[in-house]
């Protein structure tokens, strides 16, 4: 069960550019169409689901906007002509965000779907970087805070909570702990050395928590640990928290996150801006606008534990996070 | 297959295929199943394997052993598995169960060195997950879960021994249901061959009955469809062969009658006796002519045994001859008698047969009785051993002759040379015989010989052969005598002589005799040596003064030799070797029209001594006495064909070429090798035998007849012809002419010189001339001295003539032999 939240709130948004643009045309100004250059990074369906969307999307603009839509192969080969007339050019994925960052261009840029520690580690090294105001990183992972709260809300018996961290998620430990700190809670973590030891260590820490939050750390979390993983915690019965859609379909209790329609539904919103204010800047980084909590009652139900329904914990969230 | 019957054939058409595809179905079912079995076994096994790979993935990367454990022994017991494992990526054991009961026998032995194990390794890898919505494009730097494909591996040892028991039970119970089923449908297959087939074999039953000859065989027409028609067709086709045959049988026994009617006709006019007997020689049928012969009506001999009717004794011997009708019968053999049997008649009375018994046999070559053919052979036996008698005896004395003398005298020196004999040859030659002929005449002299003959006779023993030798000359071969003895007997011969006085009306005549005796030993080689010997010894006798006996010694010779007889013995020996012999010939004229104008001569041989020429009548006697005949007549033939040969006759056309007439002696008839000399030399010379004719005397023909025929049936095949010479001197028989197969009939000379004075001589030589012809005969009358006679012959009708009156002789050498 995941449902897209907040509909309502997104549909506020859009009624308030729309009233915008309602407000240029009555004042008589006319403008002319815009043109958006969509560079996907591949066509994977994840992408092709962003690019949808924001074909659906970009018909909601006030002004008449163009979407036109390259792969990052074919923007490679044909930078110069792709980027002719381009109003805005929004990339989609890290290869098309560092192909965009490599050029030099003054029109708006939009780089979606940029994990938050791989965001790092490049604005390191330059490669993705939005300073300029009109060029924005939107993160692919949520808020440690919306996360920590979300947890806590669903699961308010579950106070020992464990981390599995590694070298590449400890940027984001140090977020977490201070953000567990302000909130009140107890992470426990659990450093893996190896990945054959990770099971072994894992069954040995589970005995001692009552939920895992999963990071987003592709080194511990990914295609072929998730199966030992989720057994193992399945096996002590300790939950996880997690942060895709594809890890609660796994096995994993529940978990919060955003999908490509949202993420284009973001995009669209901050092309909107622009359009109705020229000159807006945009956040160099932003953080996932919209968001959706998952919850694999199946599994929940195996554990024996109770979650809150999915509405009554958005609604909190939202509470709370506001 | 083509000698198989339908109901085989039906079988097979049914069963064959029937059991192939039951037998491909069995075998594709047992395949299929026994593949059935092995998937089923590598399911299980992959089954247990994947289960277990799957069930102990957490387990394998947490290494726990103790749930590892748990797991595979839950998998142990199936019976298929003999062991499970499960070890890590690095082949370490992680935990390991072997089936129960298995344990110690695995424990003994390698598990792997069994051969009907089966080894399934299954890599135990985590399942994968995807957990990240987005794509990871970049990879992390720290790559924690470098995780390989396969953590561990599940080892399982499978056995296919259950797999194969089931397998062989699987076959057993194919092969069994395969058996059942081919049994059931055999079975069932039968029952409807048998249904097919009983109709029809009842049909070729009947049919072969029909073949047989049954043909009052009938089907019953019980079965339908074609079978029905069938029998029908079938009882139709016999009726049809019924009533064939049985007007066959009609005309059969309508034909047998007719041929029996004239076999019957015909038995009933032979004129020869036939008597048929069954198998145990019980005579069946006599026809009329045996009926006369045995005396017996047919009635009274049908039911007798054969030899109570035909009842026979040697014709020589007169011992009883049982007729051996059942060795006939018993051996299939033919039976001809070579001694003459005499039939003893119903009446006692015999009469000579000749007779010829055969077997009579059935279709089937089996003897059913024989049948035995007679003639009377009575007249023609006593012709025969009269002709016999003749050719061997004196007609005046009844003596043996001199060729039957010399015949037992030539016996007489082969049992002197064999059989170490003693015989003694004593030659009598009367001395006073010539003054009693002349003064009394021929039929006294006749009656002198006959009583002294009687006279000497009794001086003799039953044994010694006493012989007229010729005109007053009498033989004796004193049989198993010596010298001395043979002496007084010849002494005891003069005494009687001399005391014997010849009365002939009222003239009383005394006769002596001139004895010579010849003892007769292993020196003498031949019967001429034997007689030069007894003449010398006589001619001394009469030398020394007549009326007495003188022994032969070497030294009578030189005497004998002045002998004229004896100079033309030696004149005519010379003249063999020196070849002084001449060849003459003689035309043989025809005197009718219409008679072939070829050239026709008669060879004649001369002798010269100086200037002097003599004709055979000169020399004969001498060369006929001391057996010289055969040389002659082998020089005669000889010198004859080489002449003819070197005037090339052979190359004339045979029709045109001349006829030449060759005599032959009786002597020359007699030798064995005769027959060889002369067929050897007609070869050699390549002469036509058409071209040549035989003359042989009656004489000579009887003194050898049997030897004579079979000559003269042998040149004859060859194309010789034969004429019969003097024809009317001697026994003048015309019985003769019908036993002699000759051509011609050279009528004698001297009644042809005296016919034309006496009417008696004339009429025997018509009468010869009309039987000549009536035997289809040519004559020829000879001594043709008179013109006058030419005439008279010619009006006679005789064919040929030959003569001074007609032709002259001429030197063979310097004959022309072109065609007049």
């Amino acid at each position: 069960m995941a449902i897209a939240f907040p509909q309502f709130f997104r549909h506020h948004c859009k009624t308030t550019s729309g009233l915008i643009l309602s407000l240029c045309f009555v004042t008589g100004t006319v403008l002319a169409q815009q043109r958006i250059l969509l560079i996907q990074s591949s066509t994977e369906p994840v992408y092709a689901q962003f690019t949808q969307a924001m074909r659906e999307q970009v018909k909601s603009l006030k002004i008449q906007t163009e979407l036109q839509v390259v792969t990052a192969d074919e923007f490679s080969i044909n930078t110069s002509s792709s980027a002719i007339k381009v109003d805005y050019f929004i990339a989609a994925g890290v290869r098309a965000s560092q192909l965009l960052a490599g050029l030099s261009s003054k029109k708006p840029q939009l780089m979606a779907l940029i994990p938050a520690s791989l965001n790092e580690s490049h604005i390191k090294t330059n490669k993705i970087r939005c300073q300029t105001g009109i060029c924005s990183v939107i993160l692919l992972d949520q808020p440690i805070e919306r996360q920590l709260q979300l947890l806590r809300l669903a699961l308010p018996q579950h106070k020992k909570i464990l981390v599995i961290n590694s070298p590449h998620s400890t940027p984001m430990t140090a977020q977490l702990t201070r953000i567990s700190h302000q909130l009140g809670m107890k992470l426990n973590y659990l450093k893996i050395i190896s990945d054959e030891s990770l099971i072994g260590q894992l069954t040995q820490e589970l005995p001692d928590n009552d939920i895992v939050l999963a990071l987003p750390d592709p080194s511990i979390y990914n295609r072929n640990t998730a199966r030992p993983i989720l057994l193992a915690t399945y096996k002590y019965g300790v939950p996880i928290f997690a942060y895709s859609q594809s890890f609660i379909d796994a096995g994993a209790s529940l978990g919060i996150y955003t999908t490509p329609e949202q993420f284009a539904w973001q995009c669209i919103d901050l092309i909107a801006e622009s359009q109705a204010q020229p000159g807006i800047h945009w956040p160099p980084e932003a953080q996932p606008k919209y968001y959706t909590i998952g919850i694999n009652s199946a599994v929940v139900e195996s554990l024996g534990i109770k979650i809150p329904a999915v509405q009554y914990l958005h609604d909190q969230l939202e509470r709370i996070l506001q | 297959m083509t000698n198989m019957t339908i109901k085989a054939k039906a079988l097979l058409i049914s069963l064959l295929p029937l059991t192939i595809t039951t037998c491909l179905l069995s075998a594709g079912y047992i395949w299929q199943r026994a593949n059935d079995i092995d998937a089923s076994l590598n399911n299980t096994l992959h089954n247990a394997a994947n289960m277990i790979s799957s069930a102990g993935e957490f387990d394998v990367l947490s290494k726990n052993q103790r749930a590892l454990q748990q797991l595979i022994d839950a998998y142990a017991t199936e019976k298929n598995i003999v062991r499970i494992q499960i070890v890590d990526k690095k082949e370490h054991l992680l935990a390991q169960s072997i089936s129960v009961g298995t344990e110690k026998h695995y424990a003994k032995n390698n598990v792997t060195q069994e051969s009907n194990l089966i080894i399934i390794k299954k890599p135990i890898s985590p399942v994968a997950i995807e957990v990240q919505d987005y794509e990871q494009e970049v990879k992390p730097a720290f790559n924690l879960t470098n995780t390989p494909e396969s953590i561990g591996f599940v080892i399982i040892t499978g056995t296919s021994r259950f797999a194969q028991q089931q397998k062989l039970l699987l076959l057993f119970q194919g092969l069994v249901f395969t058996l059942i089923a081919v049994i059931i449908t055999a079975i069932f297959a039968y029952y409807l061959a048998q249904t097919l087939i009983s109709p029809l074999a009842n049909i070729a039953n009947s049919v072969a009955k029909i073949a047989e000859g049954q043909l009052n065989q009938r089907l019953s027409e019980d079965a339908g469809g074609e079978i029905g028609q069938l029998q029908k067709h079938i009882n139709n086709m016999a009726t049809a062969l019924e009533r064939a045959r049985n007007l066959e049988r009609k005309q059969a026994e309508h034909l047998l009658f007719i041929e029996k009617s004239k076999a019957l006709t015909t038995l009933e006019s032979l004129g020869e006796g036939v008597i048929t007997t069954d198998t145990l020689g019980v005579i069946t049928y006599l026809n009329p002519a045996a009926a006369k012969l045995t005396g017996f009506t047919a009635e009274e001999a049908i039911g007798n045994h054969l030899n109570d009717i035909f009842r026979t004794v040697n014709a020589h011997t007169r011992q009883a001859f049982d007729y051996p009708i059942l060795s006939c019968i018993e051996f299939g053999t033919v039976i001809r008698h070579d001694a003459l049997l005499r039939l003893i008649r119903r009446e006692g009375d015999e009469i000579v047969i000749r007779d010829t018994a055969t077997t009579i046999r059935d279709q089937q070559q089996n003897a059913i009785g024989a049948v035995l053919i007679f003639d009377d052979f009575t007249s023609l036996h006593a012709m025969a051993e009269r002709l016999v008698y003749q050719a061997s005896h004196d007609d005046l004395t009844g003596l043996v002759n001199r060729r039957e003398f010399e015949n037992q005298l030539e016996i007489s020196l082969q049992e002197i040379h064999q059989l170490n004999a003693v015989h003694v040859l004593c030659y009598i030659d009367l001395d006073q015989f010539k003054i009693v002929n002349d003064t009394c005449g021929h039929v006294a002299g006749d009656e002198l010989l006959r009583q002294l003959a009687h006279l000497i006779k009794g001086k003799i023993r039953s044994q010694d052969i006493l012989a007229r030798l010729g005109g007053d000359e009498f033989g004796v071969i004193i049989k198993d005598c010596p010298g001395d003895k043979a002496k007084a007997v010849a002494e005891n011969i003069l005494e009687a002589l001399s005391h014997f006085v010849f009365i002939w009306g009222d003239r009383r005549q005394q006769v002596g005799a001139s004895i010579g005796l010849v003892t007769l030993n292993t020196t003498q080689l031949s019967l001429t040596d034997v007689l030069i010997a007894a003449d010398s010894a006589c001619y001394v006798a009469k030398e020394q003064g007549r009326n007495r006996i003188h022994i032969y010694t070497s030294t009578d010779n030189e005497l004998f030799k002045r002998r004229g007889e004896m100079q033309w013995f030696y004149r005519i020996k010379e003249s063999l070797q020196n070849k002084t012999f001449e060849l003459y010939v003689q035309r043989i004229i025809p005197l009718q029209a219409g008679i072939p104008k070829a050239n026709h001569y008669e060879v004649l041989l001369r002798l010269r001594n100086g200037d002097n020429l003599y004709s055979p009548e000169v020399f004969l006697t001498t060369a006929e006495r001391y057996n010289l005949m055969p040389q002659i007549d082998r020089w005669v033939i000889e010198n004859t064909l080489a002449t003819l040969r070197d005037k090339a006759i052979h190359e004339q056309p045979v029709d045109n070429a001349p006829r030449f007439n060759i005599n032959l002696s009786g002597q020359s008839l007699g030798q064995e090798d005769f027959h060889e000399f002369v067929h050897e030399k007609l070869i050699q010379s390549k002469i036509s035998p058409s071209l040549i004719t035989f003359e042989i005397t009656e004489t000579a023909a009887i003194s050898n007849l049997t030897r004579a025929i079979a000559f003269m049936k042998t040149f004859r095949d060859l194309g010789c012809q034969f004429a019969l010479d003097d024809f009317g001197s001697g026994l003048s028989s015309f019985g003769y002419l019908t036993t002699l197969p000759v051509d011609y009939i050279k009528i004698d000379g001297n009644l042809i010189s005296a016919m034309m004075t006496s009417p008696i001589n004339y009429s025997i030589v018509d009468a010869i001339n009309r039987i000549a012809h009536q035997m289809h005969l040519i004559t020829i009358a000879e001594y043709v001295e008179d013109k006058m006679l030419i005439e008279r012959l010619r009006a006679m009708g005789v064919d040929y003539g030959q003569g001074f009156a007609l032709a002259p002789l001429e030197p063979m050498t310097t004959l022309s032999m072109t065609s007049r």
